[in-house]
């Protein structure tokens, strides 16, 4: 570009500079490569997909510049939690120290062939222990809605995390260890106990066991067809892997009553709303009144006992149990 | 007089086990069983329609306005604006319609002369499990020429245009077996009454004008203006470009059903009337054989005026 020729504006300037940065970014990026265990971080739901990523890990395209830039931001980010943590165990009740960062671990499988292979994090050394710790930096979206190391199975985005986390639990033959969340406030330190998830842990090195069966055979495992929303988070589905797709498809109910029901409920939808609104507002009104008249109506209230259990919030939370499928909510619409 | 009685049972409230059961559309029958059924029968075709409507329905409203792309008919064939469900929205619909995807084949590359430029083709069957409906040897497939694979070379635009191969074979076989290859824009509203997405977002493709008309630009032929109302049939005067020693004109899109009636207004002398009139607004215009310019409009067929607006930009919210 000749500078004396071309005049840029200031919108010129900031869109070269942005495409400078993506490239910059991208440069850093640095192409899979087929191996031949299974990562730890790398649990699917799908075999076939945790073998193509061991076998075709270089198949893949690039990550958008976006995505990297992400991904950056998140290395960053568990990179500045480790010196906090470092800096905090000083001043801790027992105090620790963070030690042994990315240390390499592999899990053999029964046929004593390298299965799983990952670093972990870090090491927590307290109190005579050096429990592994797990850093992730992940979307505030996702780490809102975890409150116990079980909720990271509730997700396919941090399900993989959890398995992550036990398998350094399980190759380092510790009994506990601890995954540390990045929030938008303060940090949650998870403590994960290896015993009462050791059946997941069992399941994860049954299944690299699995694949590593396929890859060494040169075969791929069946198509998972359970969750059609699998493939859809897959990188290899149509490019490289061509499942069928299975569909449940809509619950029909075809019961009369049922949809009479549903038809009076709408009748009724306009005035139970409006009812709920004045109930509440009359009796907010009316409270304390023991007995009144109101043109045509006749008010009789009456105080009683009320009984209520206030519990300090680390007990409360301790005899809290969360059902997985404990809540139900319905939208019902009228098309 | 006997005075013996029959009781008889009075009619169920409740149906019978195998009468719900054929209310569902997945449950096969035949139209005999039907009429054996007499009166019930129109009951369980009935419930039949209904579920068919209703999931048809839900299917659109669990549609976005960027998954759908808008076709316009031309003027003279009624200016219908149908909606066509791209790959994405197909995606959507799929689960609740009870789709499947199956004997999906192995990807095929069709190659040419010059290797930037490929395609490639799979094929796959489908079932509908709510109707029972196969289809089978659908084919889906892509090129490396199609818009997406613009920035893309290599290996990524191999894969690129693979995915995209699958994503066409998936949405060809949802399309067809859900209906959503031509929707009248109309139900499309009426599905999205109550919410958020309006039409106004979705793309808009062949009928809508050149390119960049249909980027928000000004139409390159047609002139900025109202065109006139044709006094014979009331429809929308359609735009003729001058064409050798012939000035442009507005003429009627349906002259044919009324040959004896004439309609042509100069375009020039039109637009001009019309910059005179502000704000523009759509009249009667007089006829070369005399017709009544007073006569009152009529309600027009939706068109892309109407429905998009003239300035509007891809993407914009209104």
């Amino acid at each position: 570009m000749d500078p004396a020729t071309v005049t840029l504006t200031p919108a010129d300037i900031a869109t070269r500079i942005g495409s400078a940065w993506g490239q910059y970014i991208s440069r850093g990026q640095r192409p899979g490569t087929p191996h031949s265990y299974v990562y730890a971080s790398s649990w699917r739901v799908c075999d076939r997909r945790m073998a193509l990523e061991m076998t075709h890990a270089d198949k893949l395209p690039p990550w958008p510049p976006e995505l990297l830039a992400k991904f950056r931001r998140g290395d960053d980010r568990e990179r500045d939690l480790l010196v906090d943590l470092s800096r905090v165990g000083r001043d801790s009740d027992p105090p620790f120290k963070v030690t042994g960062q990315q240390e390499r671990f592999e899990l053999r499988d029964h046929k004593s062939r390298t299965a799983i292979v990952g670093k972990v994090d870090a090491r927590l050394d307290i109190d005579g222990a050096r429990a592994p710790l797990e850093v992730k930096a992940w979307s505030p979206q996702l780490v809102d809605r975890i409150e116990t190391f079980a909720d990271l199975f509730e997700n396919p985005w941090t399900r993989s995390g959890g398995y992550q986390l036990l398998s350094y639990l399980y190759g380092a033959g510790e009994p506990y260890g601890f995954m540390l969340l990045d929030r938008s406030g303060l940090p949650l330190l998870l403590p994960v106990e290896l015993e009462p998830n050791l059946d997941r842990m069992e399941e994860f090195l049954v299944k690299a066991e699995r694949v590593l069966d396929h890859v060494q055979a040169g075969t791929l495992p069946d198509f998972y067809t359970e969750d059609s929303a699998e493939c859809r988070r897959c990188p290899w589905y149509g490019g490289t892997c061509n499942p069928p797709l299975e569909s449940v498809g809509a619950q029909l109910l075809t019961d009369p009553e049922l949809e009479a029901a549903l038809e009076r409920r709408e009748s009724l939808a306009a005035a139970g709303r409006e009812y709920n609104e004045l109930d509440k507002d009359i009796k907010a009104k009316l409270r304390g009144v023991e007995s009144g008249i109101a043109g045509k109506f006749q008010i009789l209230g009456r105080w009683g006992k009320q009984s209520r259990l206030e519990l300090p919030e680390n007990l409360k939370k301790q005899y809290t149990i969360t059902i997985p499928k404990g809540r139900f909510t319905l939208e019902i619409t009228r098309l | 007089m006997n005075t013996d009685t029959i009781d008889h049972d009075p009619e169920p409230d409740i149906l019978p086990a195998d009468a719900l059961a054929l209310r569902r559309p997945d449950t096969p029958v035949t139209l005999s069983e039907l009429a054996a059924r007499k009166g019930e029968a129109i009951e369980i075709i009935e419930a039949r329609v209904q579920i068919l409507e209703t999931l048809r329905k839900a299917a659109l409203r669990a549609t976005s306005p960027e998954d759908w792309l808008l076709f316009k008919a031309p003027e003279e064939a009624g200016g219908q604006i149908v909606g066509y469900l791209q790959d994405s929205g197909c995606e959507r619909v799929r689960d609740l319609s009870g789709i499947e995807i199956f004997n999906v084949g192995t990807m095929e590359k069709v190659a040419t002369n010059d290797p930037k430029v490929f395609h490639y083709l799979i094929s796959g069957d489908g079932r509908r499990k709510l109707t029972g409906q196969t289809i089978e040897a659908v084919e889906g497939g892509r090129s490396s020429t199609d818009d997406f694979c613009k920035d893309k070379t290599g290996a990524d635009l191999e894969l690129a245009v693979r995915k995209a191969a699958r994503a066409n074979l998936d949405g060809r076989v949802v399309r067809e077996l859900a209906g959503l290859s031509n929707v009248p824009l109309e139900e499309i509203k009426e599905a999205w009454s109550g919410t958020t997405k309006t039409i106004d977002r979705c793309r808009r493709g062949r009928g809508f004008g050149s390119r960049s008309e249909r980027l928000g630009a000004n139409s390159e032929r047609a002139p900025d203006v109202e065109a006139p109302v044709c006094p014979h049939c009331k429809s929308k005067g359609v735009y003729r470009p001058a064409k050798g020693d012939r000035k442009a004109f507005y003429g009627c899109a349906n002259w044919e059903k009324h040959k004896d009636k004439k309609f042509f207004v100069d375009a020039d002398e039109w637009v001009k009337q019309q910059q005179l009139q502000k704000p523009p607004a759509a009249a009667v215009a007089p006829t070369a054989s005399g017709g009544d310019a007073k006569e009152p409009q009529q309600q027009q067929p939706l068109s892309a005026g109407d429905v998009f607006g003239k300035n509007r930009e891809p993407g914009s919210d209104d």
